[in-house]
């Protein structure tokens, strides 16, 4: 019983949603000039932030998971709390790191004319910072089950750590690190609250989808409903993609 | 858009007495004795029924108001709707005022798609209208007026002097460092091909950006879209500025006040050419409506409008 009203609780906004949108005019909805310039930057934001999640998360996770540094137990908390505070929170605390009036948004500002609030690499960053726990967490599990005698064999025939991260351990947590980089992208692709605190809404430059439906459902409810809709395939897409991680194998 | 629940608890009043007053079942003593302790505990307000000749209360139904009540209101009156809620619920101990503001677009959607809301306080006739037309509200009631202003960063380091200011044509002006002030704000103004830095206004589909739109094409100005950071509602533009690195925005005057020393506040030529109003209505269908119309005269008595005209809101 209460299984069903779960199941009914998660799928009735959803089939809300579906039933609300105007099917007709969807693609109208979808390709009028503000939807684009926001799908646009969706994309160009999320890819970017997905991207710097790997570049950073990765060696993060291997850290965590391969190595003894000590306070590693405050990191992990640093890599969680991203995930537990909300986004807004985070966009305040973001503001007064970065922002124009705070000691390195300022010497950013001054010495290379870098200012991140308002402009695309903010809602990157914002993005980013929502997104690499999923990476970390998803490539660090992945390291800790993986089998650390081949490493330790390659490293016994020669090869520096470098060579046996690229050779040895990136092929065989492929997979995860492919899974992780995904839902570092969903997360991304959906970040509102940071984006909105720190980077604001600019047309083109900061105001992406989510941005773009908040907006719009006070002023036209029905595009509003049309980039829900287009969020929401995107989503299934995603559960798609990794069905492999969460459906098939448990 | 944040639900608050006003509490009576930090005041320094005791509830629980007048709670424990108000179950007296006779409604003449119940009313005798809120009114005593009322008096005693030097913390009660009139009934709110200074401006509420329309109620035709005869003394039998001067009962005391109880219920839970949702005061739905325009982001720019959360202030003093704060501070009159706190009042309401001191002379009401019965009463519970939660005050939920926002553009009031969006609260007049949600009313209209069924949001329990007792209250609605419009910061422009056209969301009043929508909900009223639909037959969903009382007769609304003028109760306050407001201007734009535009507010900068303290000190006014582009030293902005009007709206013509934030389009971006003194770009030259604003790098070159002829003035103390100039100078003394380094490089950060500069931005590229961009006057004053990115302009925070309301988004077109709030009062306020209507309002700004508005104010904006009489006095012959486009500012690019580009530089231009939509806030939701007349605070969140408040606060890219006093809080963000928005170098402007366009607000209310009683916005501009209620930030403070955070921002300093240009005034607009010609603003009072684009005058905002205020409506408010209790809703049709709400299960307190008693409460709701006695909020409603609250905050058009002399107490609320004195209340407004500190906060820097104008007579309607």
């Amino acid at each position: 019983m209460g299984a069903l009203l779960a199941v009914a609780f998660l799928g009735l906004p959803l089939a809300g949603l579906l039933q609300r949108a105007s099917w007709s005019t969807l693609w109208a909805d979808l390709t009028s000039e503000q939807s684009l310039e926001a799908l646009r930057l969706s994309l160009v934001t999320s890819l970017a932030a997905a991207a710097v999640a790997v570049l950073l998360g990765t060696p993060l996770a291997w850290i965590l998971a391969r190595t003894e540094v000590p306070g590693r137990s405050v990191i992990r908390g640093l890599v969680l709390l991203p995930m537990v505070v909300p986004p807004v929170v985070g966009g305040v605390a973001l503001l007064s790191a970065f922002s124009l009036r705070s000691p390195i948004g300022g010497w950013l500002h001054d010495v290379f004319g870098l200012q991140l609030t308002f402009s695309t690499a903010g809602a990157v960053l914002a993005a980013a910072f929502v997104a690499m726990p999923f990476l970390v967490l998803t490539v660090e599990g992945a390291l800790r089950g993986m089998d650390e005698r081949y490493e330790r064999v390659a490293a016994g025939l020669g090869a520096d750590r470098f060579t046996v991260f690229r050779r040895v351990t990136l092929p065989m947590i492929g997979p995860s690190l492919a899974a992780g980089a995904v839902l570092a992208w969903a997360r991304a692709l959906g970040e509102f609250g940071a984006t909105i605190t720190f980077a604001g809404n600019v047309a083109g430059r900061t105001r992406t989808l989510p941005l773009a439906v908040y907006l719009e459902l006070e002023s036209d409810p029905q595009a509003a409903v049309a980039l829900s809709v287009a969020l929401l395939a995107v989503s299934l897409a995603v559960l798609v993609v990794l069905r492999d991680r969460w459906w098939v194998r448990s | 858009m944040s639900t608050r629940r006003a509490s009576s608890f930090v005041h320094g009043c005791d509830p629980g007495r007048r709670r424990r007053a108000k179950a007296v079942r006779a409604a003449a003593v119940a009313v005798l004795v809120v009114v005593a302790a009322v008096g005693a505990t030097g913390c009660g307000v009139e009934d709110g029924t200074t401006g509420g000749a329309h109620r035709g209360a005869g003394p039998n139904e001067r009962q005391t108001l109880r219920g839970n009540v949702v005061v739905s209101a325009a982001a720019s009156l959360t202030d003093v709707f704060e501070e009159l809620a706190d009042r309401f619920e001191r002379a009401h101990p019965g009463v519970r005022v939660d005050l939920d503001a926002g553009s009031s677009t969006a609260l007049a959607t949600r009313i209209l798609e069924g949001a329990p809301a007792d209250v609605f306080a419009s910061a422009d006739p056209a969301s009043m209208e929508r909900v009223e037309s639909a037959g969903l509200v009382e007769r609304p009631h003028a109760f306050a007026g407001n201007e734009l202003a535009i507010v900068t960063r303290p000190g006014n380091p582009h030293g902005i002097t009007g709206l013509a200011d934030l389009a971006g044509h003194r770009s030259a002006g604003g790098r070159t460092p002829f003035a103390g002030a100039e100078r003394h704000s380094g490089s950060r103004g500069s931005g590229e091909g961009v006057g004053v830095g990115i302009v925070a206004l309301c988004a077109e589909s709030a009062p306020c950006g209507r309002y700004t739109a508005a104010l904006l094409e009489r006095s012959g100005v486009t500012i690019p879209e580009g530089s231009i950071t939509r806030g939701q509602d007349a605070r969140a533009t408040l606060a890219a500025v006093a809080e963000g690195d928005a170098a402007a925005g366009v607000v209310y005057r009683s916005d501009a006040r209620a930030a403070g020393d955070r921002v300093a506040t240009v005034d607009i030529a010609g603003a009072d050419a684009v005058r905002a109003e205020y409506l408010i209505a209790a809703v049709r269908n709400s299960r307190h409506r008693d409460v709701a119309r006695s909020f409603v005269d609250l905050v058009r008595s002399d107490e609320g409008r004195s209340l407004l005209e500190d906060a820097g809101f104008t007579r309607p």
